[in-house]
């Protein structure tokens, strides 16, 4: 695969990844491994674990991921690219037609069930965090628990954000810590 | 240091409120009253207001600013006496008329601009003019009236920022203030966030709101509404959206490439470190697990006090709040993708926003 051909690829991907980037993962699998078998399931798979754990959004992690493995550093970089195109030619002519159409009645009530659609979503990320930190095992089931720590710490940087100014990096720092010596 | 060129308390008042530490030094110039259009008018006497004070702070950014009433193409000045103060609200009584704010930006940062408000007044009796001026000392105020003091007495709508009304535009001089550096921040504070946060999308937009609306106060939140819901509904990764939207915001192309590259490069250098072996991963061991544990319950909390500022803004009435709930079971309960459900609540408020003018319109008929 040369370069070309990947970054077209990734622009493809970036179009058709409506959702976000947790939507990539099973279309690349589909489209990559199954249809035109560019990676094995099992290197797909390893580059799973790697994406989970690795800082920065999943979508980017993986597009750099597979560019690099094909076409090298070079690839790394075009790949990811390739991704970020077309969100930075849409979300660009979204703010245009945001700006233009702001007065008419369809956009105004598109607003207006976009807002609060967008806080419901927001409210449920804030869900699944909590959820994922301060449980673990599947509810209902006998391993089921909850770990206190992460709990707690949820909900004083919630209380310290609203009231305080302290910068977030350094509540993430702090936690991040305080989880590796005692969330064990 | 910030000096602001303005003996004005009203403006001292707004710049405080946007949390920008600031020097008030004004010098006395002579303004210029008539001989050109009102629009450059007020953008010469804050450029002379400016420029005056530049010269004794040469190395800070000197804030000048004019603010005043355009009406018919005329600047309504300050009234001469209470007949005058009369005159002057009577005229503009039912009609809508421009509050334009000049500001100069001199010595680091260069600039001018102008930031005009559309005012509407009710229509005034006789008797609310002489209650409003028994209310308010106005011979001092250009229009004869001032948004702060009683203007519920007298204004029917404001289209667009009030804080101009009352003399500084603060939204657009924040952003004009941090364009100097506007690319670079954007850059380093996106490659920070997405180096700390494991797991893109939400965290990064509650960053977003933390660092840049909370913090900077770039944005204000009901805008950061309009990026979050543009943000999950356009294709691509939710994460990066964001970043482009506030990167166009400020600055244009050129910002959104800056903050997109802030969010994507780290994490794409460390996947090669990675996938070439030059790093590895130490996965397995359990202080590296509980770190994650730690820095997820920080994230669960980022989000959920953005959430919370986000419900205050938008939970008005009961159809935001069956919106957010479908949303929310959709995604915790079903797992949909958000990209749809994003879509699907489109039709909804467009029905309930033709509804909603239909309602208003049979309520007129009857009344």
């Amino acid at each position: 695969m040369n370069l070309l051909t990947l970054f077209l690829l990734f622009v493809k991907y970036g179009f058709l990844s409506f959702g976000g980037g947790y939507v990539l993962v099973p279309m690349l699998m589909a489209d990559l491994v199954e249809q035109r078998h560019l990676m094995a399931g099992e290197e797909f798979a390893r580059l799973l674990a790697v994406a989970q754990i690795t800082p920065g959004p999943i979508g980017i992690n993986t597009a750099t991921y597979i560019g690099f493995r094909h076409c090298g550093i070079m690839g790394g970089l075009v790949g990811t690219a390739g991704l970020l195109v077309p969100a930075l030619v849409l979300v660009v002519a979204a703010m245009y037609f945001l700006r233009k159409y702001e007065n008419t009645l369809w956009l105004r009530g598109a607003l207006q069930g976009l807002r609060p659609a967008a806080f419901g979503l927001v409210v449920s990320a804030a869900w699944i965090f909590l959820v994922l930190a301060a449980t673990s095992g599947t509810w209902g089931t006998a391993d089921f628990s909850i770990r206190l720590l992460p709990g707690i710490m949820a909900v004083a940087v919630l209380i310290l954000q609203l009231r305080t100014k302290i910068p977030f990096l350094w509540l993430m720092v702090i936690c991040g810590i305080l989880g590796a010596f005692f969330c064990r | 240091m910030l000096i602001l060129a303005s003996a004005s308390p009203r403006r001292r008042e707004l710049l405080t409120r946007c949390g920008i530490t600031f020097r008030v030094h004004a010098v006395e110039t002579e303004e210029l009253k008539n001989g050109a259009s009102p629009f450059v008018l007020l953008a010469e006497n804050a450029g002379r207001k400016a420029n005056a004070a530049a010269k004794d702070y040469p190395l800070d950014t000197v804030i000048g600013a004019d603010t005043g009433i355009v009406f018919e193409g005329q600047l309504i000045g300050k009234p001469i006496d209470s007949e005058d103060a009369k005159r002057i609200l009577r005229m503009l009584s039912g009609r809508t008329h421009e509050v334009c704010t000049a500001v100069a930006l001199r010595g680091a940062v260069q600039d001018d601009f102008s930031v005009s408000t559309k005012v509407t007044f009710k229509e005034l009796s006789d008797e609310t003019i002489q209650s409003y001026l028994d209310a308010v000392p106005v011979l001092d105020k250009a229009g004869a009236y001032a948004l702060q003091d009683h203007g519920e007495m007298i204004i029917a709508s404001v289209e667009g920022d009030a804080d101009n009304v009352v003399g500084l535009p603060c939204r657009e001089l924040l952003k004009h203030l941090h364009q100097e550096h506007a690319c670079r921040t954007l850059f380093w504070e996106f490659a920070k966030i997405t180096t700390m946060v494991i797991g893109g999308g939400y965290v990064i937009l509650a960053a977003i709101e933390a660092e840049f609306v909370q913090r900077r106060k770039w944005m204000n939140s009901t805008e950061f509404l309009d990026l979050t819901a543009t943000a999950q509904t356009v294709p691509g990764v939710i994460a990066c959206n964001g970043a482009i939207y506030l990167g166009y915001w400020m600055r244009g192309w050129r910002g959104a490439l800056a903050a997109l590259a802030g969010t994507a490069l780290p994490p794409a250098v460390v996947i090669m470190l990675i996938a070439s072996g030059v790093a590895q991963l130490p996965q397995e061991a359990p202080w590296v697990q509980g770190m994650f544990m730690g820095v997820n319950g920080c994230v669960a909390g980022l989000i959920a006090a953005t959430a919370w500022r986000m419900g205050k803004k938008v939970l008005k009435g009961i159809f935001p709040l069956l919106i957010a709930l479908a949303a929310f079971t959709g995604m915790v309960y079903f797992r949909w993708n958000p990209g749809f459900l994003m879509l699907g609540a489109v039709p909804c408020g467009i029905i309930y926003a033709v509804w909603q003018m239909r309602h208003q319109v049979k309520k007129g008929e009857k009344l």
